[in-house]
């Protein structure tokens, strides 16, 4: 007997609503959430062509009499299956959150609110009382669409969003079943906009990974990512590279054809071709406008970039989806968790190719026919030291780290723009081979007027010594080292500041001892 | 239009840029330099190459016209950029361009746009942009641009969350319905 919305046991009914009935039922179902696609011809979302998706490897819930009495995690096909109270009124909730509830668990990603508290996204369906087993069960969550807007809930956003976020997870496991993730909350909300603010409020900047958790735009008729798969994969790329692997990257606004800090550039080819690698698509589209009904796209399989070469984000991520094709993810994988985990120089395509070519020597001709492609120089070494031949601007920017004790002139310059764009940032290597202090010294010998030069010095990736101050047109920075390789990074603070007139200043770096 | 050119607010990093930043010394593994704070540092989603920065009064009060300067840099050469512009409901603007085109841009050339926008009632509005660059291919970005009219608290003017609820657990969710497809009872001794 089935009484689904039942609200209670009174009035007659001989049925039971105590939930802790020793009878119990079984009940299995579906959970599913609205897909809407790309229109490829468009970019935007076509609503006309909805489908249902299974939910995968979230949370259910059996409820019973308003509280939690059973609880599973959907299959791969969005299956579930619980026991309920024989007679008594039941419900089932699904969290937007997959958890492994295996011991140890390995995983935990949900999405949640980030203008509400952080409250996790959840779907209910009705009561239903029944003292017979039920299946087809099945709870969707619906788009919300009403044909020319968003008419109702949006239910299944954060459900798509754990769809993305499932697919990129799965591809780690499938190469790496031991790998442990970190816990995950993707911040999701209609109020989420393109603009810089309070995030509690949904000014997020953009769809980004803040270096613990994800941000997704929701804002109907200007920007909504939830749909964009390979928006959601590229942030959780990010989310990857930072636990799994290192990123060094200085973030910020990015496009494909700009000539970029190289530790951005490996960080953003990085994420869109993770997202070609995981959906099996290699065609990247990000919709928005009026109705979500524009967008834009590329392909992260084809080889002609604007401004090809080893600061391009577009030639990362045609390289890395070409060796994903031609090696395979799981060498990949481990150069990733290894040897880019552990480089002593920055991460860019220089440390990362280079020991893909030493752990795979049989393809040293094929990887550096890509790079050819890529207007690279054969790699040989994490530094960059083989690149001679491709310098974009009028400033010569190699080496791409400078070697030496006394640097005569090492120029900066704002001519790609700012504040991430190449020439911003300078590199100089050093090796001490023990502990000791040292100090170094930047000053201006030509350029701004008045510059603001800026040291950094970094280990495998960390600062251990930094010297921001604001004195016009030198920096020193004292700082206590230990035996090993390190990078200083030189960076023109009002380049960093400013784009302007495209400049070019110039510095002496000494080292004493 | 009313406008006050001497009110204009700049919103720009170089406003916020700090004056401090003495030197530090072995700060603590990995720290982030304090200058950087102002800076976006979050790798995002790819985009346009183009930027946008806009200029208003502050202070806004209801039924004021006010003039917002929204600068739009390109950086690459385009054929042309594309600018779409969509206001929330409440905000209006007697001269709304819902699409401005400019012609070929070289790259780090400006283009300008002054739009007039009003609101009678107050609360958080937002002019919502796309821009789009096109060469061999098109490439958008968009933006919102937050217009706060009699100074209120955000939070109060904020679309929709939902039923927010504490479940059993001191978790806070928020409970969206569900579509049910139909249930098939099972006969006992199936």
């Amino acid at each position: 007997m089935l009484a689904a919305g039942c609200s209670g046991g009174g009035g007659g009914s001989s049925q039971n609503t105590d939930c802790s009935n020793a009878n119990e039922i079984s009940v299995t179902g579906t959970i599913t959430y609205d897909l809407v696609p790309h229109n490829t011809g468009t970019n935007g979302l076509d609503y006309g062509a909805i489908t249902q998706e299974p939910v995968k490897g979230a949370v259910v819930e059996m409820r019973c009499g308003g509280l939690k009495y059973a609880s599973t995690v959907t299959d791969a096909t969005g299956a579930y299956s619980l026991n309920a109270s024989s007679g008594a009124n039941n419900s089932v909730r699904v969290y937007a959150q997959m958890l492994d509830t295996s011991a140890p668990g390995t995983w935990n990603f949900q999405v949640v609110d980030n203008t509400a508290s952080g409250a996790l996204y959840t779907m209910e369906g009705g009561t239903f009382n029944s003292t017979s087993n039920i299946t087809g069960h099945n709870l969707n969550a619906a788009s919300g669409w009403g044909g020319s807007s968003y008419t109702s809930t949006r239910v299944a956003a954060p459900f798509a969003i754990l769809d993305s976020v499932y697919e990129s997870f799965q591809r780690v496991l499938s190469v790496d079943s031991n790998a442990v993730f970190p816990a995950l909350n993707i911040n999701w909300s209609v109020n989420n906009v393109a603009t810089s603010g309070d995030k509690t409020v949904g000014q997020i900047t953009t769809s980004l990974f803040d270096g613990s958790a994800i941000y997704i735009l929701g804002s109907e008729n200007s920007d909504t990512d939830e749909y964009d798969h390979h928006v959601i994969i590229h942030e959780w790329g990010h989310y990857f590279e930072h636990n799994f692997s290192r990123s060094d990257s200085i973030g910020g606004s990015h496009s494909t054809s700009d000539i970029l800090d190289i530790r951005l550039a490996f960080g953003e080819g990085f994420g869109n071709a993770f997202s070609g690698i995981v959906s099996g698509d290699s065609v990247y589209i990000d919709s928005a406008g009026p109705q979500q009904s524009g967008g834009f796209s590329f392909d992260v399989d084809n080889d002609i970039c604007t401004n090809a070469g080893w600061y391009s984000e577009c030639s990362v991520q045609s390289l890395i989806y070409d060796l994903n094709t031609q090696l395979n993810f799981s060498t990949l994988y481990a150069v990733l968790i290894n040897e880019q985990k552990n480089t002593s120089a920055v991460t860019s395509i220089f440390s990362f190719v280079n020991a893909l070519k030493n752990n795979n020597t049989g393809f040293t001709g094929a990887i550096n026919t890509l790079l050819t492609a890529q207007s690279i120089d054969s790699i040989t070494d994490d530094y960059g030291d083989s690149e001679t031949t491709n310098n974009p601007g009028s400033l010569n920017q190699l080496p791409v780290h400078t070697v030496g004790a006394a640097i005569n002139n090492i120029c900066t310059t704002n001519e790609n723009g700012s504040p991430n764009k190449l020439g911003v940032h300078r590199f100089l290597r050093y090796n001490f081979t023990g502990s000791q202090s040292v100090t170094f010294t930047a000053t201006k010998t030509s350029g701004l007027g008045i510059a603001d030069p800026d040291l950094i010095l970094y280990k495998q990736g960390s600062i251990v010594g930094l010297a921001e101050g604001t004195t016009a047109n030198s920096e020193t920075l004292t700082v206590s080292v230990t035996a090993g390789d390190y990078v200083l990074n030189l960076r023109e603070y009002n380049y960093v500041l400013s784009g302007g007139t495209p400049a070019i200043t110039c510095y002496t770096i000494n080292r004493t001892p | 239009m009313n406008i006050s050119k001497n009110l204009i607010l700049v919103f720009s990093v170089f406003l916020l840029a700090c004056e401090s930043g003495n030197e530090i010394i072995n700060p603590s593994t990995n720290a982030a330099p304090t200058k950087d704070k102002f800076i976006n540092k979050y790798p995002g989603k790819s985009h346009a190459a183009v930027e946008m920065d806009y200029a208003m009064k502050k202070n806004i009060v209801a039924g004021e016209e006010v003039e917002v300067i929204i600068t739009f840099t390109n950086t690459k050469n385009v054929d042309y950029l594309e600018v779409n512009f969509r206001l929330d409901a409440g905000l209006e603007s007697v001269d709304l361009l819902q699409q401005k085109n400019f012609g070929t841009l070289t790259t780090g050339q400006t283009s300008i746009v002054s739009l007039p926008i009003r609101a009678e009632n107050n609360g958080l509005y937002y002019i919502y942009v796309v821009a789009t660059l096109v060469d061999d291919k098109r490439q958008s970005r968009s933006f919102a641009i937050p217009i706060n009219v009699g100074n209120v608290n955000v939070k109060n003017y904020l679309k929709s969350k939902g039923n927010v609820k504490i479940d059993a657990s001191g978790r806070r969710i928020i409970s969206m319905p569900a579509q049910m497809s139909n249930k098939t009872p099972v006969k006992p001794d199936e």
